[in-house]
């Protein structure tokens, strides 16, 4: 049962999925109640994921991998996909997270009423998606899951959002669909230079692994007899590289001047930077986000931006680590400008929701700064911030949905004073707006500390002027909420839409259940960071080792 | 066994406000709570007594968050001297407004959340003075401009109050950025931000030409003077030095209690104590910066607080300058001075905020019961108020004698300190006549400016007589619970109370308790001479006694000018030097065009692009579209007419639609063939 | 030559044609069917859908013999005239499920508007498909070429709309001329060596190239790739959408089988010339393919562009050039018959409400959710994107076109192929957009608004199962060719 707990998470939400798409429509009301016990299965099961999950090793855990499809590409040997599965520290904060934000997603969908089937069938289905890519250690099954999210939330943003809600949603799907084309051609590309070792040597009666790479690095094994694979683990490791094929990183096989994998690496990086999103490819995300109706907000802050950040830890970072560290100074840079930019642009905002979308442009600059930094301390900053926004972003679109269900309108200018009339609102507000500008006590601090001593102690891959650079963004952060905070919350009672009389009300009890677990966990990570830090550590150590031993022979640096 | 004991009472020492603090919160509604968060505080109060009797030491670690093997984040508690003192004046002067503030705050409907931010506010503070690490005391930093941000923000009906609650938020985030810098940077060399593994890395490091080895590695002096000023960035951030001195007089929008503890006693004192916990760190080039910055500060604040017609401004600038007096003691290396007159000042300011709120809290009253509406604040309504309030009187007096620091006071023996200690400076460093005499004239010029300042608020406050508008009553004593606690702290601020011997400052007791931490980075050694000491001694008393002689002649029985009637020198210093103006043109106004420019970058260059493509493809897609139309359909069409037209000549001539097609087929196929010959093979063969 | 050596010439022909006769076997089947169905039509009284049904049988006849060609070793027969290879039974086998889906697709249309010879015409372009693919010489590519053009025209023209007529002429013309321009190129062939055997191709010859572009633009008409593409959106717009179906995959498949066979025996595989060609050819159909449909109105002639698209990538397998790219052909050849037939099938189903242009079908999704989800799972499958089998057919070809990297032709087109699903997928899009977004226009009561029926669901769901199966265990499909390529 152990190693199944991962398929469960998977295809659990597909089968509530065909329950709901099988039920009458008359049954509407149920739908809801349905997904809401998927995601709550959900959660429990991440949450038992995370629980016992070993903090001691780097391995991967609840490992399970079954045969999938072999293709017999004749000349080329066979190329075996496999449906291979696994969560080491890099995927299990991110689960976790999944669980979590999925969960507060489905509670926020109550007050969905129109098309009520298509609805909770396509969040179902994309929630499996979307446990799906983090979950999945073999790059088609993640491509699949990557690509075959698109199209539910194309269809969430889309028939459930707001006016301009088609040109957001096509705007969303072909740039994504672009960025997962480019992905595409090196996962492609990968495939064709990389061999499963077990399962060659199955094919060649040879045992051991490393016998099998030795005599791959010799060239004796004819072509025929090769097993490509698509396994990210086998793609890690240099020695899987068949001699002579395009990504191999022993020889130098040059594209016009530059070498294959660097612009192998490029493409990647292009690919997730869409997704994560960073700052010249983000423009899709403040369209998306203010179109978009609130819980679809939720989940595409919460946990979408981190399956690019995910995607730079898996596979940029991880398959390419040689070209990670020859950019590592360009990367900062971008991260950088993300952080200012976003934070600028946010600054600027008239509507509520674009300013928290350009807030997650600027945070999600922090991930590059944290990696781009190559340290322990940076990475696992890179790491938390990712899970910390996922918290934050979730509670801020949330509080953004409070005031649009009020009055259907999220102009800024049009508030003042809410403190007096929704005190608890305002208490929540301040909490959530403060977490996410880095006030210590929240988890937000924690991540942004880590990045920024990570960005200070790279002295040779990031030049100190630049990490000073990048502790503006704390500035900026504080600018943008705290106008928010004053303009909205503070000051004489007005408000432009609510007609004189009605006071707008307080949060619901429905309100409370989202914000409060969300506001506990925000304040238990600040105060104890090691209770979700110390389980990744040893994969994130290994992580870095592996980039800098894997990487270094390639590139003219000093170690630190 | 006792450090169990210690630990816990520490711990419980800390804590205890912070509960208060969520208890009153949480029970919000309910009245009365409030008395729960001052028994806390007493609780905590009684627990520092304890700890400073006991006399114990004592310095503990836990790991926060575990990075690598080697490294992790730590967190860390700290007893000695120097927080023993310092955290039993903070809890004091907290109790103290604590229970000044029951009776200030009785008629407000949110006395609740007021002293869970107060409560909130001590815990902070207590958390500074506590810890061990840099890290922690950053951590309890933020936490501390957080709870300032919510206090000056209390009445946020008030725009005015949440505009100062957030533009003091901003400028200390400026100053954190800095000591963040600092920190990070000491990480990355050391990989540990631990006070006493520093202290002990510092010590045995050895200066060489280029700049000094610790811990083998070869740090450059540039790098550590900027780290020590990216520390130092902290302090003036925190303390309202220099350039982030323009919150501290907005911050007065919060109530008078607030101001007295915050803004007056503890939270811009943490900027020093942090000076003082990193002394090590500061090469002597630095140090010569942070005395500059501290003089220059302690001038513009006297200035400032010359002209000012707000009872609560003037005190606000007095704090600033008072701070810029502890800086530039800690600049010339006389740590001990500092220090004390932290201490000292800590309880006289106190005392005078606490005093000018008595005096609001009473105008308020008199102005409800009256049917006139006045500003409680403006100093011109007031005079003649000693009749009517002689213990708040006799309170402020000694307070205002203490800080203008005339004899058998404890200002007089803290100020008296540092201008000596200035002095021998002056003398040691620059051997001959040079710049740096620049510190001690400075410091005693601004000794004559507070003198004036704080005279001239005597007189125009309770001499001379009353310039109320006429009405039946008059304004009354305030009640017991704030004129007593009040009282308290100017007997605090009578100079027996710290030495016996009234002249001199080094007799101290608390010389016992504020040792100063071995820095192996001074150069520069201070010997000690009775005879400047002396000297300098006389002449800051003539100073003092001139200056109050001045205020008293110029201001004795006259309300202050109206602005437009001012001087220009006065109406400069009415403007604060117009830093606030400054501040507006050089950095908000262009922060706020900038981040507009980049909105409107962002809308039309980058999301444009993206949309030029969109654009870019059905424009191509147009192009077909109308080849696709014209040319299939439109060949069509044209040949229809074309071939009508013919057809009426000729009759014979076969429709000629097909042909388009035909053309257009062969023209296709020619062109590839001519492309093929003309292009690849010149590719190929060359 | 002397009379007895002249009698044993003979006697050795006959011989020659007498044990390569039972080789043919699924074409005779084919052709004597034809002349039966031609025969039955003239006794009026039997109805059109016992045509219909005595067309699908022959076709299930025919195929028996196809697969049992699949696992006999290929031969040459008829004086080096054909060659049977396990390959050209599977392309002939798809040939024949094209035909009986589209004879099922006649069933749905209400008889009073059919025609009864189109069963007839429908088996004969079968038997030119079968013909393209087994040619081995010049006569008999020819026959196969032409006996598919001349049935097409006439399908075109008979289905009783004035714009039927029109188009069928316009068809007729551009094929007249596509061919008379083949024959030049062929003629010229046999000028110089004398023989119409695909092997003896004067590579040797300097004007090689234009000699192999004269003979392939013939070809390349059927496969209606870019040059000779115009006349297909005309094409498809006037004829039903069970005829386009055929039209879309029989003529297009047998042109890529011939190409196939046709560079593999002249050697051409090898010439960089002949790969700058067809990749130039391949780069210019997805480009007009792709972009010229972003802003059609017609359902029909979006399709068209779609297939033209379609065209240029399967034209990327041999641009490739090796294997992987060959067996990369054959299954997005496969994949693309299901997802064209299961597209028409939605479309045939709408043509019967007279739907034609986008805006008709606007808002039509509250009909029936369950067309939205094949229309949908079809333009997916389309576009290239994972859950259905386009998608690893489109994966196939990238990675054969990786696989030949270095060269800077095979970097244009690969980057050319990749950009062109992203536009794809916006034209593709605007069926489910249009249907879903756009609010309903003329929505007036009665028949229009009940879904399509239930045949031609079932038809769709039919198709849709193995596009979504061919993803999930997509080697079963991939190996199957693999063997069957490469066997001996």
């Amino acid at each position: 049962m152990e190693n199944h707990l991962l398929t469960i998470l998977i295809f659990l939400p597909l089968l509530f999925a065909v329950v709901v798409l099988a039920l009458p429509e008359r049954l509407a009301g149920s739908y809801r109640w349905l997904t809401l016990t998927a995601t709550s299965i959900q959660l429990v099961l991440s949450i038992w994921l995370f629980l016992g999950f070993d903090g001691s090793t780097s391995d991967y855990q609840y490992w399970q991998k079954t045969d999938w499809i072999t293709f017999d590409l004749k000349a080329l040997g066979t190329l075996s996909i496999d449906y291979q599965i696994g969560v080491d520290g890099l995927s299990i904060l991110m689960v976790l997270l999944s669980g979590i934000v999925m969960f507060t997603g489905a509670i926020s969908s109550w007050s969905i009423s129109q098309k009520r089937k298509g609805y909770f069938t396509l969040y179902l289905v994309l929630s499996s998606n979307i446990m799906g890519c983090f979950i999945a250690l073999d790059f088609f099954l993640f491509y699949l899951f990557f690509e075959f999210m698109l199209l539910p939330m194309y269809f969430l943003i889309g028939l459930w959002g707001g006016k301009r809600s088609a040109y957001a949603s096509i705007k969303f799907f072909l740039y994504t669909l672009l960025g997962s084309l480019f992905i595409l051609a090196v996962m492609i590309g990968l495939y064709l230079s990389v061999i499963d070792p077990v399962e060659t040597g199955q094919r060649l009666g040879v045992a051991d692994v490393n016998q099998v790479q030795e005599l791959l690095r010799a060239g004796q094994i004819e072509s025929h007899h090769l097993v490509r694979t698509f396994s990210i683990p086998a793609m890690g490791d240099s020695a899987n590289f068949i001699p002579g094929s395009w990504l191999s990183i022993t020889e130098v096989v040059t594209i016009d001047s530059s070498q294959f994998r660097y612009w192998a690496f490029l493409l990647l990086f292009i690919g997730f930077a869409i997704k994560l999103p960073m700052v010249p490819l983000h423009t899709w995300l403040p369209d998306a986000h203010v179109e978009a109706p609130t819980p679809i907000s939720v989940v595409l802050a919460g946990i979408l931006l981190k399956i690019g950040g995910y995607g730079f830890f898996r596979f940029c970072y991880g398959l390419f680590p040689e070209g990670a560290l020859h950019s590592a100074y360009w990367i900062a840079v971008l991260g950088v400008l993300a952080i200012i930019y976003g934070g600028l642009n946010a600054m600027a905002q008239k509507d509520l929701k674009k300013l928290i979308a350009y807030s997650s442009v600027s945070h999600m600059g922090f991930v590059l700064l944290g990696l781009a930094s190559l340290t322990e301390e940076g990475a696992m900053g890179a790491m938390m911030i990712m899970f910390s926004h996922g918290l934050t972003s979730s509670a801020s679109f949330l509080i953004a949905g409070v005031i649009y269900d009020r009055t259907n309108d999220r102009l800024i200018e049009n508030y003042s004073g809410l403190a007096s009339t929704m005190p608890y609102f305002t208490f929540v507000s301040v909490v959530v707006f403060f977490a996410s500008l880095g006030l210590p006590g929240f988890s937000g601090f924690v991540a942004e500390l880590l990045a920024f001593l990570g960005a200070f102690s790279a002295d040779n891959l990031i030049p100190t002027w630049l990490a000073l650079v990048s502790l503006l963004g704390l500035l900026v952060t504080a600018a943008y909420y705290l106008w928010v905070i004053q303009r909205m919350y503070f000051g004489p009672h007005w408000v432009r839409s609510a007609k004189q009389g009605d006071k707008l009300r307080d949060l619901t009890y429905r309100e409370w259940i989202m914000f409060v677990p969300l506001l506990l966990l925000i304040f238990l990570f600040g105060i104890m960071p090691h209770l979700v830090l110390d389980a990744i550590n040893p994969s994130i150590n290994e992580f870095v080792r592996q980039v800098w031993e894997a990487g270094l022979p390639y590139v003219n640096l000093t170690p630190r | 066994m006792n450090t169990s004991i210690t630990h816990i009472a520490i711990l419980s020492l800390l804590f205890a406000p912070f509960l208060g603090a969520t208890i009153t919160l949480l029970l919000g509604k309910q009245s009365g709570t409030h008395w729960i968060s001052v028994a806390m505080v007493a609780v905590s109060f009684l627990l520092a007594c304890w700890l400073m009797a006991s006399g114990y030491e004592l310095t503990a670690q836990y790991s926060w968050l575990k990075i690598t093997t080697q490294r992790s984040l730590s967190f860390g508690l700290r007893l000695d001297g120097l927080t023993q003192v310092i955290a039993l004046v903070v809890i004091l002067v907290s109790l103290l407004v604590h229970l000044y503030s029951v009776a200030y705050m009785q008629s407000d409907p949110g006395i609740n959340r007021y002293f869970s931010f107060l409560g909130l506010f001590t815990f902070s503070m207590l958390g500074i003075v506590l810890s061990q690490s840099l890290i922690m005391i950053f951590f309890f930093w933020e936490l501390v401009g957080f709870s300032s941000y919510l206090l000056i923000g209390f009445w946020y009906q008030k725009p005015s109050a949440s505009q100062a609650s957030k533009k003091a938020f901003i400028v200390n985030r400026i100053g954190d950025i800095g000591f963040l810098a600092g920190i990070a940077m000491l990480w990355s060399w050391f990989g540990t931000t631990d006070l006493d593994a520093l202290q002990s890395l510092f010590v045995v490091s050895e200066s060489n030409v280029s700049g000094w080895r610790i811990n083998n590695i070869q740090v450059p002096s540039l790098a550590l003077i900027g780290v020590a000023l990216a520390l130092f960035c902290g302090v003036i951030g925190k303390s309202a030095q220099f350039p982030l001195q323009v919150w501290l007089p907005d911050a007065m929008e919060g109530p008078t209690p607030v101001s007295a503890l915050i803004h007056a006693a503890t939270m811009v004192a943490a900027g020093v104590f942090l000076l003082a916990r990193v002394f090590f760190i500061f090469p002597s080039e630095a140090l010569t910066v942070v005395a500059y910055a501290g003089a220059v500060t302690a001038l513009i604040g006297a200035i400032s607080a010359l002209a000012q017609t707000d009872i609560k401004k003037v005190l606000a600038f007095s704090t600033i300058s008072q701070l810029g007096y502890m800086v530039l003691a800690m600049g010339v290396g006389a740590w001990f001075a500092a220090l004390f007159h932290l201490v000292t000042h800590a309880f006289f300011k106190a005392a005078l905020f606490l005093s000018s709120g008595s005096v609001i809290h009473s105008l308020h009253k008199w102005d409800d019961s009256s049917i006139t509406h006045i500003d409680a604040q403006n100093m011109k309504y007031m005079g003649g108020l000693r009749k009517q309030m002689p213990v708040t009187f006799a309170t402020y007096t000694i307070a205002m004698l203490s800080l203008a620091g005339l004899p058998l006071f404890s200002g007089f023996l803290s100020k008296d300190a540092i201008i000596v200690e200035s002095w021998l400076w002056a003398i040691q460093s620059s051997n001959g006549l040079s710049m740096h005499y620049l510190i001690p004239f400075i410091a005693l010029l601004t000794a004559l400016l507070t003198a004036i300042y704080m005279g001239r608020q005597l007189f125009m406050v309770f001499f001379g007589e009353s310039r109320l508008p006429q009405s039946a009553s008059e304004p009354t004593e305030v009640p017991g619970l704030m004129k007593w606690p009040a009282a308290l702290l100017a007997l605090f601020s009578l100079g027996i109370f710290f030495s016996i011997n009234p002249f001199d400052g080094q007799a101290a007791w608390l010389t016992s308790w504020l040792i100063m931490p071995e820095a192996t980075l001074l150069t520069t050694h201070i010997e000690d001479s009775y005879h400047t000491h002396l000297i300098i001694g006389l002449t800051t008393v003539l100073l003092t006694l001139v200056g109050i002689g001045f205020a008293y002649r110029q201001f004795q029985d006259k309300p202050p000018g109206e602005v437009n009637t001012l001087s220009t020198l006065a109406r400069v210093s009415y403007h604060q030097l117009y830093f606030n103006q400054i501040y507006h043109v050089v950095f908000t106004v262009p922060f706020e065009t900038l981040s507009r420019g980049m909105a409107k970058l962002d809308q039309r260059v980058i999301d444009g692009a993206v949309n030029a493509f969109g654009v870019a493809g059905v424009v191509v897609a147009h192009l077909l579209g109308w080849l696709d139309r014209h040319v299939v359909d439109g060949g069509v069409n044209l040949t229809a007419w074309m071939s009508g037209k013919i057809g009426q000549l000729t009759r014979s001539l076969q429709g000629g639609n097909g042909q388009s097609y035909l053309l257009w087929g062969i023209l296709g196929v020619i062109l590839i063939i001519v492309w093929l010959f003309q292009f690849i093979q010149w590719r190929i063969t060359y | 030559m002397p009379q007895a050596d002249q009698i044993s010439a003979i006697n050795n022909a006959v011989d020659i044609i007498n044990d390569s006769l039972p080789a043919i076997l699924p074409e005779l089947i084919l052709s004597g069917g034809f002349v039966l169905l031609l025969i039955l039509d003239l006794i009026s009284s039997i109805s059109i859908k016992a045509l219909r049904w005595v067309s699908i049988m022959i076709c299930a006849a025919a195929a028996y013999f196809c697969i049992e060609r699949l696992f006999l070793p290929s031969s040459v027969h008829f004086f080096d005239g054909i060659a049977v290879t396990p390959l050209t039974g599977l392309w002939q086998l798809v040939f024949l499920v094209a035909i009986v889906l589209t004879s099922w697709l006649d069933l749905t249309i209400p008889s009073e508007v059919e025609r009864r010879e189109k069963s007839a015409l429908i088996l004969s372009i079968g038997l030119g498909a079968f013909l393209m693919v087994i040619a081995r010489n010049y006569l008999v590519m020819v026959v196969g070429i032409e006996l598919v053009s001349l049935s097409s025209y006439v399908l075109v023209a008979i289905n009783g709309q004035k714009q039927g007529y029109e188009a069928g002429i316009k068809y007729l013309l551009f094929g007249a001329v596509a061919t008379a321009i083949m024959l030049y190129g062929i003629s010229l062939v046999y000028g110089i060596n004398g023989s119409l055997v695909f092997r003896e191709f004067p590579t040797g010859n300097p004007t090689f190239i234009i000699l192999s572009i004269l003979i392939l633009s013939g070809v390349l008409f059927k496969l209606g790739a870019a040059p000779m593409h115009i006349w297909a959106p005309d094409v498809y717009q006037a004829t039903p959408a069970s005829t386009i179906a055929l039209f879309s995959v029989v003529p297009k498949l047998a042109a890529i089988g011939l190409i196939i066979n046709w560079l593999q025996q002249t050697m051409l595989w090898q010439q960089t010339l002949m790969l700058y060609f067809l990749g130039a050819v391949a780069i210019l159909s997805i480009v007009v393919g792709v972009f010229s449909a972003i802003w059609q109105q017609s359902i029909k002639r979006l399709m068209a562009y779609s297939t033209i698209a379609n065209a240029g990538f399967m034209l990327l397998g041999i641009v490739a050039g090796n294997t992987l790219g060959l067996a990369a052909i054959v299954f997005f050849g496969v994949v693309y018959a299901l997802m064209n037939y299961l597209t028409f099938t939605l479309i045939g189903g709408w043509e019967q409400r007279g739907f034609s242009i986008m805006s008709n079908i606007s808002g039509r999704a509250k009909d029936g959710y369950y067309t939205l989800v094949l229309l949908v799972i079809g333009m997916i499958a389309l576009t290239g994107l994972p859950p259905t089998a386009g998608f690893t057919g489109k994966l196939l070809l990238f990675s054969s076109l990786w696989a030949a990297m270095d060269q800077p032709l095979i970097q244009t087109v690969f980057s050319v192929a990749v950009l062109s699903t992203v536009v794809s997928l916006f034209f593709y899009l605007k069926l489910p957009y249009y249907m879903i977004f756009k609010p309903s226009v003329d929505r007036h009561s009665g028949t229009e608004n009940d879904p399509l029926s239930n045949s031609h669901l079932w038809l769709a769901t039919f198709l849709a199962l193995p596009l979504l199966w061919f993803f999930i265990k997509s080697d079963f499909l991939l190996n199957f060719i693999q063997l069957h390529i490469f066997a001996p």
